[in-house]
């Protein structure tokens, strides 16, 4: 009897073994076998080319990026995906403002917006009309960058997309602080509370928060905010964000009188920016770094850090044989 | 008593006469209701002016002391009256008696209290009684609920200020002062010959300059200089005709250059060779970048097949979003 049962036993786990085996080859088969789909495949690549272009932007790599862009929006327009192609002039212009080439960004921005309200793509309408204010606040034109900030709001809350809600709102709230305007910035940033845990709203809801304390005076909740702002941006891996976040912790350190901190924060946001290729916030930065020095008699070796901006500025230049960006795909195009 | 015949017209007269008042009755009661009316006005305009039906909002106020203040003792913001004060109890918070201030803040000035409102008590320059300032608050930070506690600020006393302004202190602070000071005065008139002095070579410094003595006053004064500059320019003027002499020498010179350009078309032919063959190269390489372009694309083919497969698929990290760019003003150069 005991024999008996063992070799069922032995049987039915045979049978199990031989139903999975058969199980995997099928799922194997089916998987390897898909039936192709010219289109899907195309788009999926382009749709990879635009991603890759996004991971080399937050990489400081702008031309690079640019190029990505490029082909991306090549394969999108010729694919008859408009939704793609304006998503790919938006990147763009903001590879191009990266650049400093604010009118070309600016033509970029608006042809995305034009191909949105096209479309009826509000949320990505409004995000184009926010860019367009970033440059014209940028180029010093207060009141125009105020009418498309105004305009991108109210598009945004008609989108009913709290993502793209958020980012606006925190926007319009570093520009109501630029202002002085504590109380519009307060209201703006409660706005924008709800989105603030989303992963592209956080680290921007943070830092305004944390500029909005360091306004009102209260440093120690200042600190607090730019340290959750750093956090959340080291999450996204948004390089800029996590500069301006060391930078405003840097003020407050040095508002405490805590002049060595503040100098460490400073170099920090220094070193980001020059691995990012932004000369200018790096400059920035080396100054607010000289006046440290200079504040707390910190004898820091300044000079080293000067060799190692024009170091770095000699390296990124150009090659002279280098395809400018401007003449890419969108520039054919025009 | 003559009885009067009970009729139907003597029956109305006899209602008529109980039913109606007299003039001056209703004159009376007439004016009974308007004084009653007015009374209600004043009262009226009496209880607005005072605030007494304005709608008020509590809160409390703790200091180590009452330094004071009394129920009823105004509340102000901006030297307004923008409340009272209602109760004074002693209370005791960790260990330590405080005075509990509770205050009624009228509701068209509560938006006003907010977290960084401090109130202070102050007294009056010569006459009145003490009364309770509250700073405002701005909007960054929230408003104090009802029956919160407002953030307090010690009031100094003359015994503070007297401590803080240390009189024993600064009077010898003083004292040293003009010690120093006569001093100072002793040491100058020691000097006094010696600056004279210098003052009176400098005026003689300053004279000899002015009359064009000296190197620096021959400099400044003297028309040589202007007419020895003038020769330097038209000797300069000499150096610059021979140049273009030289330069018309060089030209003639330039007949010797014939055989170094042979040597250099020399090299230049050999260049060509090279391009030449690099050119046959290059006709080989749209067909190789060709062959290299369709190994990659079934190398993509192959990765898309694996990547379609179910258990693999169940294991890949989602790949990111295509998204559009938000350009943060932070991020722009």
């Amino acid at each position: 009897m005991g024999q008996e049962c063992l070799s069922q036993k032995r049987v039915i786990l045979r049978l199990a073994l031989a139903v999975v085996l058969a199980g995997l080859t099928a799922v194997l088969t089916c998987g390897c076998g898909r039936r192709p789909n010219p289109y899907e495949q195309q788009l999926s690549r382009a749709v990879e080319a635009g991603v890759r272009g996004q991971e080399l932007f937050s990489e400081g790599q702008t031309r690079r990026a640019e190029r990505s862009f490029n082909r991306s929006l090549e394969m999108h327009a010729g694919l008859d995906d408009p939704a793609g192609t304006a998503k790919q002039l938006n990147n763009l212009g903001a590879a191009a403002a990266a650049r400093e080439d604010l009118a070309q960004a600016a033509t970029y921005f608006r042809q995305a917006l034009f191909v949105n309200e096209q479309l009826g793509d509000v949320a990505a309408a409004a995000l184009n009309l926010a860019n367009l204010a970033a440059l014209a606040e940028k180029t010093g034109d207060r009141l125009q960058a105020a009418r498309y900030l105004q305009d991108a709001l109210n598009r945004a809350r008609l989108s009913g997309t709290p993502q793209v809600l958020g980012q606006i709102l925190c926007q319009a709230a570093g520009a109501a602080l630029a202002e002085n305007d504590l109380g519009t910035a307060a209201a703006l940033l409660a706005e924008a509370a709800p989105a603030s845990a989303h992963p592209a709203v956080r680290g921007p809801w943070h830092y305004q928060q944390g500029r909005l304390h360091l306004a009102g005076g209260d440093l120690h909740q200042a600190g607090a905010f730019f340290h959750q702002a750093l956090a959340a941006d080291r999450t996204a891996l948004n390089r800029l964000g996590m500069g301006a976040d060391l930078l405003g912790l840097a003020e407050v350190e040095e508002k405490q009188g805590n002049l060595g901190q503040a100098f460490l924060y400073a170099s920090r946001a220094f070193r980001l920016y020059l691995a990012g290729q932004r000369w200018n916030q790096a400059r920035q930065s080396l100054e607010t770094l000289r006046r440290l020095n200079q504040m707390g008699r910190l004898g820091q070796d300044l000079p080293a850090l000067e060799q190692q901006l024009q170091a770095a500025r000699k390296t990124a230049a150009p090659c002279p044989g280098e395809v400018d960006p401007k003449q890419g795909a969108v520039g054919r195009r025009q | 008593m003559v009885p009067v015949p009970i009729t139907q017209g003597n029956l109305k007269r006899q209602e008529d006469r109980v039913e109606a008042y007299s003039r001056s009755e209703k004159l009376a009661g007439l004016f009974l209701l308007l004084a009653l009316l007015g009374g209600i006005v004043f009262l009226l305009l009496v209880g607005q002016g005072k605030g007494w039906f304005q709608k008020t909002q509590t809160f409390l106020v703790r200091f180590p002391q009452s330094y004071n203040l009394e129920p009823g003792a105004a509340v102000k913001m901006f030297n307004t009256e923008i409340g009272t004060v209602s109760r004074l109890r002693i209370v005791r918070v960790k260990d330590d008696n405080q005075v509990e201030v509770t205050i009624r803040v009228y509701n068209d000035y509560v938006h006003l209290i907010r977290g960084n409102s401090v109130a202070q008590v102050e007294s009056p320059t010569i006459l009145g009684s003490e009364y309770l300032s509250i700073s405002p608050g701005s909007y960054a930070y929230p408003p104090i609920p009802p029956f919160g506690t407002i953030p307090s600020r010690i009031k100094k006393t003359l015994a503070d200020y007297i401590e803080e302004f240390q009189p024993e202190e600064n009077l010898r602070k003083a004292q040293q002062l003009l010690t120093n000071l006569t001093e100072l005065s002793e040491q100058f008139k020691q000097h006094e010959v010696k600056v004279r002095s210098i003052l009176t070579q400098l005026d003689k410094a300053l004279t000899s300059l002015a009359s064009g003595k000296g190197t620096i006053g021959k400099l400044l004064m003297d028309q040589d200089l202007y007419t020895r500059l003038q020769q330097s320019v038209s000797r300069l003027e000499k150096i610059l005709k021979n140049a273009e002499k030289i330069t018309v020498d060089v030209k003639a010179g330039s007949g010797q250059l014939p055989p170094l350009l042979v040597r250099v078309n020399e090299v230049i032919d050999n260049l060509q060779c090279i391009l030449r063959d690099v050119q046959k190269a290059a006709g080989q390489l749209p067909e190789l970048m060709e062959t290299a372009d369709d190994a990659a694309r079934t190398g993509r083919e192959v990765i898309d097949a694996v990547k379609a497969n179910p258990l693999i698929r169940m294991t890949l990290p989602k790949p990111p979003a295509d998204e559009t760019i938000h350009l943060e003003p932070r991020s722009l150069p």
